[in-house]
């Protein structure tokens, strides 16, 4: 071949290469089932940690929810969750889903303590298999998807906490046993706004207790979601140090199942 | 004429196969934020078994179908079909097929009545 020849060849090569390459990656990419759903999008990763607490909810299978939710790799699931809770709650979305994203939020972050949260076993074996791992109590209550049953204000108190940095209403929800209820959502309105929370999402201080900080000199109207129990006028209270001088105090509303 | 580009002609036809073979085989795009369409088959078999799982307690088709929906994963009873077949060559647990065949004949039984 000549010298021409032999450049032409290589001219055709790296030309087809390129044109090759073009359409392989990105006219035509193949379409390969190989993705994890770490791989997912956010918006795909949250649609995941709902479909995981939907069927939590459902089973009540904690080892295997927490298998699932590790393919994620969140740092700290159940901030996560609380977080996708508070957001499904502000967009509207089906009350079972807002409390089963709610509801296994708590149920982490109440073993926490108590479990080895590695686990890297894939859904498959998870599904096929029992017993996959050792880790956690699977003794979790399972968790129903029964309508929100009522609740009824008992009691409201004043709490004079030096110790709170501000004013909150405290929220306790308990049901029938006055075990807290995790998942009940309690909307605050005030002259100018309104702000949802649920509760659950300070285990630490139990599975049915939920908190707003309020301004001072507004009054706010609470409602517990789903029902018609609603208390109005609340506001700051104003608390005495032992050695003298005002400060503002808390509202502690707590609530029972009928 | 033939024979004086044949050597370009055989070159771009041979760097063609190459990319391609390169781009789809060897090394293809990897997509960072991917829909579950393209999750790998055990994982999409799970996200199918969990939405039956919910389904399961719940008895809510519209909301089992509107993770469908969420999900973009195209024809519910395909999807459900593709899992249920993946989950007996797999050996899942009778009752995980159990509950994707409720999801399923749930489906069925509701574009019938539609």
């Amino acid at each position: 071949m000549t010298r021409v020849s032999w450049f032409r060849l290589i001219l055709g090569l790296v030309l087809g290469l390129i044109l090759g390459l073009y359409y392989a990656w990105f006219a035509s990419p193949r379409q390969i089932h190989q993705s994890t759903p770490q791989d997912l999008s956010p918006d795909f990763q949250n649609e995941y940690r709902t479909l995981v607490a939907s069927a939590f909810a459902s089973t009540g299978n904690l080892t295997i929810a927490r298998t699932r939710l590790d393919l994620l790799d969140d740092f700290n699931p159940a901030s996560v969750l609380n977080d996708l809770a508070q957001s499904h709650l502000a967009t509207g979305r089906a009350d079972e889903e807002v409390r089963a994203v709610a509801q296994l939020a708590s149920a982490l972050g109440d073993s926490l303590s108590t479990t080895d949260p590695t686990l890297t076993s894939s859904p498959e074996a998870s599904s096929s298999d029992p017993s996959p791992s050792p880790i956690g109590a699977t003794a979790q209550p399972t968790a129903t998807n029964t309508p929100m049953p009522a609740f009824r204000l008992v009691s409201i108190e004043k709490v004079c906490d030096p110790n709170l940095t501000s004013s909150l209403i405290q929220v306790i929800v308990e049901d029938v046993a006055g075990e807290g209820v995790p998942g009940v959502g309690v909307v605050i309105i005030w002259d100018q706004g309104e702000d949802r929370f649920l509760t659950g999402m300070k285990p630490e201080f139990g599975l049915g207790y939920g908190d707003f900080t309020m301004q001072e000199g507004v009054t706010y109207a609470l409602q517990i979601a789903s029902t018609f129990e609603s208390v109005s006028n609340l506001k700051a209270q104003d608390c005495t140090l032992s050695e003298g001088g005002i400060y503002p105090g808390s509202v502690l509303l707590r609530f029972k199942q009928q | 004429m033939i024979t004086r580009y044949s050597p370009l002609l055989f070159g771009l036809i041979l760097g063609i196969a190459v990319g391609l073979f390169y781009g789809w085989v060897i090394r293809p795009i990897q997509i960072v934020e991917s829909t579950p369409d393209t999750l790998r088959d055990d994982y999409q078999t799970d996200l199918i078994l969990m939405m039956s799982e919910a389904y399961e307690t719940e008895g809510d088709l519209d909301l089992a179908l509107q993770r469908f929906e969420h999900m973009d994963l195209g024809s519910a009873e395909e999807i459900l079909r593709t899992a249920i077949s993946y989950a007996q060559d797999h050996d899942y647990k009778l009752i995980d097929i159990q509950r994707l065949d409720a999801l399923l004949s749930g489906i069925m039984d509701n574009s019938a009545d539609a």
